[in-house]
């Protein structure tokens, strides 16, 4: 899993940049998309040369990639909008959007997945329950997050193996989480994009 | 610790140049952040600098990445612009006082 939290956060980090990127001149797009690809690289060997575990280098991933969308928003702005025509602006606006609605699930999946890990601990903090109901809420949404992580990992390698991850994680993080009711909501459309998807492998391409 | 201060003291140390992960780990080594400068803020920040003139930046040379198994490293450098600019703002910084302005400070 180590490893694997690496590569994976990575390959978000990676995605994010494409959608941000995406319509934007291609020597700037390339420059950003390969100076992120490089500071994945330094940062990782970086941190096993000092020893330290996969899974915090993984986490201050998704901390500097989280922290840095308001930047990342408004450096693309400042890359589209200026002295440029307005339907220039259109289209590369248009281009992220068609971008981010392909990956719009499997980021909504690593959201709610980082949400119920977080929610895990935070169950821990919170102290209107007893210490039993506690640590079996905090182990349910644990559960449920890793099995979304875990999912969204392996879904190009082993794809019925890791929606049934998903859809369980869903499930599971959902029901634990049902009265935020964003939470139910972020599983259907999950669920419904798992069954699309199911339904498509299932019938070959006749064209 | 802003980028330009620690790019500089990169400089003083002996490192000319330097790439983005580089400078986000010398600015939370210099204790002015616990967690590494978050991508979108870092990236976006050099170019900014970049385009005022105070850095320059090219990409490293292919062969030397390649040996090492690695993508290419962007390297930046302080220009003497950047130089001027940081020693006028440190200048300011240290500088007294003055009475009209000690006089505008709230007591």
């Amino acid at each position: 899993m180590s490893g694997q939290s690496f590569s994976g956060v990575a390959q978000l980090t990676r995605a994010w940049a494409s959608v941000y990127t995406r319509g934007i001149p291609g020597q700037q797009r390339e420059r950003r998309r390969a100076e992120i690809d490089s500071d994945l690289w330094e940062q990782s060997h970086h941190d096993r040369e000092a020893g330290r575990p996969a899974f915090a280098t993984s986490f201050e991933i998704v901390l500097r990639l989280l922290l840095g969308i308001p930047a990342d928003l408004s450096w693309r702005l400042e890359q589209v909008s200026p002295k440029r025509s307005a339907s220039r602006f259109y289209e590369g606006s248009r281009t992220m959007l068609q971008t981010a609605s392909r990956n719009a699930v499997p980021i909504l999946i690593g959201l709610l997945a980082a949400v119920f890990v977080a929610s895990a601990f935070g169950v821990g903090l919170t102290g209107d329950m007893s210490t039993g109901a506690r640590a079996f809420w905090g182990t349910v949404v644990g559960i449920a997050g890793l099995l979304l992580f875990a999912g969204l990992l392996e879904l190009k390698r082993r794809p019925t193996a890791a929606s049934i991850a998903i859809g369980a994680g869903a499930i599971l993080g959902a029901a634990a989480t049902f009265w935020t009711i964003l939470t139910p909501v972020a599983a259907l459309v999950i669920l419904v994009w798992l069954l699309r998807g199911s339904r498509q492998r299932r019938v070959p391409a006749t064209a | 610790m802003s980028i330009l201060e620690t790019a500089i003291a990169l400089r003083r140390s002996g490192e000319e140049e330097f790439h983005g992960f580089a400078i986000a780990k010398a600015i939370k080594e210099h204790g002015e952040t616990r967690a590494l400068t978050a991508h979108g803020t870092l990236y976006k920040a050099l170019g900014r600098m970049e385009k005022a003139g105070l850095l320059e930046s090219r990409w490293e040379d292919a062969l030397a990445a390649a040996a090492d198994n690695r993508p290419r490293r962007r390297l930046y450098h302080v220009t003497g612009l950047g130089e001027r600019a940081y020693s006028a703002a440190t200048t300011r910084e240290h500088q007294p006082k003055t009475t009209l302005e000690e006089g505008l400070a709230p007591s």
